[in-house]
């Protein structure tokens, strides 16, 4: 294997996605990697890494590689950043493949917080630590799960720029309209403002429909050389850039808390390291845990000016037929909730050219943005349909 | 100070982390982390596993300090919980974000103040709130406002 040499995305394994009980994570993880290789026209024994992204669910690790029957690997690690998991999985995979660390990697993410009987909060709300000392005090006050820190997030936005609930409203619109055109999608209903602005208040200002769906399922993606790719079975999705930033905000005066992502670092890195600008990005796949999340992500990766993101959802160009499409599989809101292998697993159906009817006409260049934690932890990848020359 | 059952706030513990913290609240007092080698000033954040290092310069000459108790509002959400199975409505609960006269923020509840009376910078002033079986947390409320003689 030649040594830096480009890489590509030559793999994707989706599993059945959304309310499918009585699967464990390790399971849907094995499922995933079936598929991914099958996709690519690999056999399970040309992987020579893997590297493994558990969710909430315990259960996906390194004992994977024995459940498949892997030997003689050469990298094989589990990866842990929230929902920067996959751009930094895809990342340590170039990286190895570059190397010579490893010829063909899988990277895969599986969870399972759904239980059959149980309300879609009790889900993630059951995973609240419940150990002595200060990590409680958050549950004390009423913190538990996700909602009620994006919920501050999102407020500070408004308060600081003027954003709207009608404006996050607009990117539950547009992003639900995707989903109306991709079968792979949990919620595919279109939806209006209006009906954003009846849904139920779950933590103010964010609504029900500010929200991601949740998902049991795993997603798998295989990463090789672009040598290698040119003989497989799907075109290659050249990896063209990566990045990471966890700007670590301090929670005191001047916090950039809310108002600024480390997507504002991850995503020029990124960009600088594939040789385009963000005007040149086709597509932009962003990590939508929340119609929030979306907003203020497009600001920070250059899209819009600061601030400017409420306007940028109010005007249409996000949705279908827009001039800046943006999370075309109906993301995490309406699509289904892999943490960062959503917006890499539409990504790549993008560039390849596999999006049916909601495929975009020009797919050259798409962005594939991470978010894990409370805007904590950012990971970036820029992907095309061409090697940077 | 008031026992409150039915608080909206949950029970914490004492151990070996929070106990000077909580023997302030207790005798009504906030304290903070200040750091002995660079003076930094700190809260306990969320997501934060320890309160051993100072966040500035790592140092671990940190000492629990009392502060002003005076804030102002940064940040805030409501949530309410689904009535009780009788039809009871549950209580609208307002957590927010405070930023202490000294610097630190500080996420906990509010009091005496309802949600569209909320505004950025609003003066706060801390109290203490002990529920059940709990030990005692700090709640903020709208700072007093100076009555002006004529």
């Amino acid at each position: 294997m030649t040594h830096n040499s480009p890489t590509a995305i030559v793999g994707l394994g989706i599993t059945e996605m959304g309310k499918i009980y009585g699967r464990s994570t390790a399971d849907f993880a094995a499922d995933a990697i079936l598929r991914a290789c099958r996709d690519a026209g690999l056999a399970l024994s040309d992987l020579d890494g893997l590297l493994t992204n558990s969710g909430l669910t315990p259960g996906l690790g390194l004992p994977l590689s024995r459940e498949l029957g892997l030997q003689n690997l050469r990298l094989l690690s589990e990866v842990q950043g929230y929902g920067s998991s996959a751009g930094a999985m895809v990342a340590i995979a170039a990286m190895a493949v570059k190397t010579g660390t490893a010829d063909v990697v899988a990277c895969v993410f599986a969870d399972a917080p759904l239980k059959s009987g149980t309300g879609i909060g009790a889900a993630y709300e059951n995973s609240a630590p419940r150990d002595a000392g200060f990590s409680t005090m958050p549950g004390a006050v009423g913190l538990y799960g996700a909602n009620p820190y994006y919920a501050l997030a999102a407020r500070r936005h408004m308060i600081n720029y003027g954003t709207t609930s009608e404006q996050l409203g607009a990117i539950a619109v547009s992003t639900r309209a995707w989903a109306a055109l991709n079968p792979l999608a949990q919620m595919r209903t279109p939806i209006t403002i209006d009906d954003h602005q009846a849904s139920r208040m779950i933590a103010d200002p964010l609504r029900l429909f500010d929200c991601c769906v949740v998902s049991n399922g795993g997603v798998a993606v295989i990463v090789t050389s672009a040598a290698r790719a040119a003989d497989l079975a799907n075109p290659p999705v050249h990896i063209l850039g990566w990045a990471q930033a966890h700007p670590g905000y301090r929670m005191e005066r001047g916090s950039q808390f809310g108002l600024v992502t480390g997507a504002a670092q991850s995503g020029p890195a990124a960009l600088q390291m594939a040789g385009v600008k963000i005007d040149e990005v086709n597509i932009r796949e962003i990590y939508d845990c929340y119609t929030y999340t979306t907003l203020v992500s497009l600001e920070d990766y250059g899209v819009c000016a600061k601030g400017e993101g409420g306007a940028l959802a109010d005007s249409g160009a996000l949705g279908p037929g827009g001039s800046l499409p943006t999370n075309t599989g109906g993301g995490q809101l309406s699509g289904y909730y892999m943490w960062g292998m959503t917006p890499l697993s539409e990504a790549v159906i993008q560039t390849r050219g596999h999006g049916g009817e909601r495929q975009v006409d020009k797919h050259d260049v798409v962005l594939v943005s991470g978010n894990g934690g409370v805007l904590d932890y950012h990971a970036t990848l820029v992907l095309g349909t061409q090697p940077r020359c | 100070m008031p026992a409150s059952s039915g608080s909206t706030l949950g029970v914490m513990v004492r151990d070996k982390q929070t106990n000077a913290f909580f023997g302030a609240a207790a005798a009504g007092t906030l304290v903070i982390q200040v750091c002995g080698d660079c003076g930094y000033r700190q809260f306990p954040q969320p997501f934060t596993p320890g309160t051993s290092h100072c966040h500035a310069c790592a140092s671990s000459d940190l000492s629990w300090q009392p502060v002003s108790g005076q804030g102002s509002l940064v940040t805030w959400t409501a949530m309410q919980n689904r009535p009780e199975p009788d039809g009871t409505p549950a209580p609208v609960i307002i957590v927010a974000v405070i930023e202490l006269d000294e610097g630190p923020w500080v996420h906990t509840q509010l009091r005496d103040v309802a949600i569209q009376d909320l505004t950025p910078g609003l003066p706060l002033r801390v109290g203490f709130e002990q529920p059940d079986g709990g030990e005692p947390l700090p709640v903020f409320r709208p700072a007093q406002r100076r009555i002006s003689v004529e």
